[in-house]
């Protein structure tokens, strides 16, 4: 029944899950924080390109680090290797984690292919701030893209990110769009560079901590399994095993050579 | 007619950081809204000092024969103050909606210095939305 399951008594304390904590912040200790790192970054610099890369660089730490959670948290150790599975993970996973909903659309643009983008009617960290008529163009959610861009770079896709007001009909304020465009190779690619599995326990390595066969396995077939979909190209396997390279032949066609940091490269000693 | 003539802001230095009028009675030019804003900085504190009770906090409100003035004096030593038409009722409570607006759009804002004239869009779209809302409901009174 539900509501009545008993709580589940552990014995060991490690064995406990990681509670959650509490979900949300106060917006208005979090305005103020976001305040003084604008205004800090604004003493650091002399244009407002520059004070806008500060942002952004800022947002990419939370990217990088968010999508490590949540891909712990939400989605079991795994991470999304399609490309519109990672767009629609960060419209609305990770929006729902930092701001408390999912971003008000997603769309791709109409000029080019390779350009997503995501809408807000009003973003959480513009939601106080009023840019003066002598910064122009200046938008405070360049800290929004650069979380953005952190989680798709993390994630194997990497991609210009940035953001932009855009006037709405009837509407007296505008909204923010967090434009993506994503790099040449991944809009060629399969999500090779997306891929890059992670292991059931990757903080220990899977060697050392004597993780069950089972689990290797699992890791194996699972590679594989990926290699034949086609959403790896190369497979490259480091292992008491002998070398194991799994290579994909049209992509070996292909003309644009990766580079090694590009390849998928698993080290399992 | 409006019942709210004006609003007013000084800093804790007597400062005029932000004024606005509503509809065309009590209108001033620039001058003389600088010169009420420090003429009612310099009473305010001559009151408190004057004032026979202890811990006296100033005046809070001034009865003319055509207008009322309101004053609200924040923690921080920000003087809010709306003149409006004689027996104009809830101006506490938008006095104290205005000083929230403050807080939230002028002091949240990273592109405000402080003590410096309020330029701040969404506080004034706030601040408007406010306003006619009471208006709204004074109708309706």
């Amino acid at each position: 029944m539900i509501g009545v399951g008993k709580i589940k008594q552990y014995s060991n304390v490690l064995d406990k899950p990681l509670s959650k904590g509490k979900q949300e912040v106060s917006l208005s200790a979090f305005a103020f924080l976001f305040s003084e790192l604008v205004q800090y970054n604004q003493t650091q610099v002399d244009n407002i390109a520059e004070l806008e890369r500060r942002l952004e660089d800022a947002g990419y730490a939370v990217g990088a680090r968010v999508l490590e959670l949540l891909c712990h948290r939400d989605k079991g150790n795994r991470r999304e290797t399609r490309l519109l599975g990672i767009l629609s993970f960060v419209h609305s996973t990770v929006w729902k984690v930092l701001f408390g909903k999912v971003a008000d659309s997603l769309e791709k643009g109409t000029e080019h292919e390779d350009e997503y983008m995501i809408s807000e009617k009003e973003l959480l960290v513009n939601r106080f701030i009023s840019i003066p008529k002598d910064m122009g163009t200046f938008n405070c959610g360049a800290f929004v893209a650069g979380i953005v861009r952190g989680v798709l770079d993390s994630a194997g896709f990497p991609a210009v990110v940035t953001a932009h007001f855009v006037p709405m009909e009837g509407q007296q304020r505008p909204r923010t769009t967090i434009l993506i465009k994503f790099a040449e190779e991944v809009n060629r690619g399969r999500g090779l560079v997306g891929f890059v599995p992670q292991f059931p326990d990757t903080t220990k390595g899977v060697g050392t901590t004597g993780a069950s066969l089972e689990s290797l396995d699992k890791m194996f077939s699972t590679l594989i399994m990926h290699f034949f979909l086609n959403k790896a190209d190369v497979i490259l396997l480091k292992h008491p095993l002998p070398l194991l390279f799994l290579i994909n032949l049209p992509f070996l066609l292909s003309s644009q050579i990766y580079t090694w940091a590009h390849l998928v490269h698993l080290n399992m000693e | 007619m409006a019942a709210i003539y004006s609003l007013y802001i000084i800093n804790k230095s007597g400062g005029l950081i932000f004024y606005k009028d509503y509809g065309s009675a009590g209108r001033m030019d620039t001058n003389d809204s600088l010169r009420v804003a420090s003429l009612w900085h310099s009473m305010h504190a001559i009151s408190q000092q004057l004032s026979p009770v202890a811990g006296c906090s100033g005046i809070e409100l001034l009865e003319a024969d055509t207008f009322d003035l309101h004053c609200f004096q924040s923690l921080t030593g920000t003087k809010f103050f709306v003149v409006c038409e004689p027996g104009t009722q809830h101006m506490e409570a938008l006095l104290k909606v205005i000083y929230e607006l403050y807080t939230d759009y002028v002091l949240k804002n990273p592109f405000y210095e402080m003590e410096m004239p309020i330029r701040c869009e969404l506080f004034d779209i706030n601040l408007s939305l406010t306003v006619q809302n009471e208006r709204v409901a004074l109708l309706g009174r």
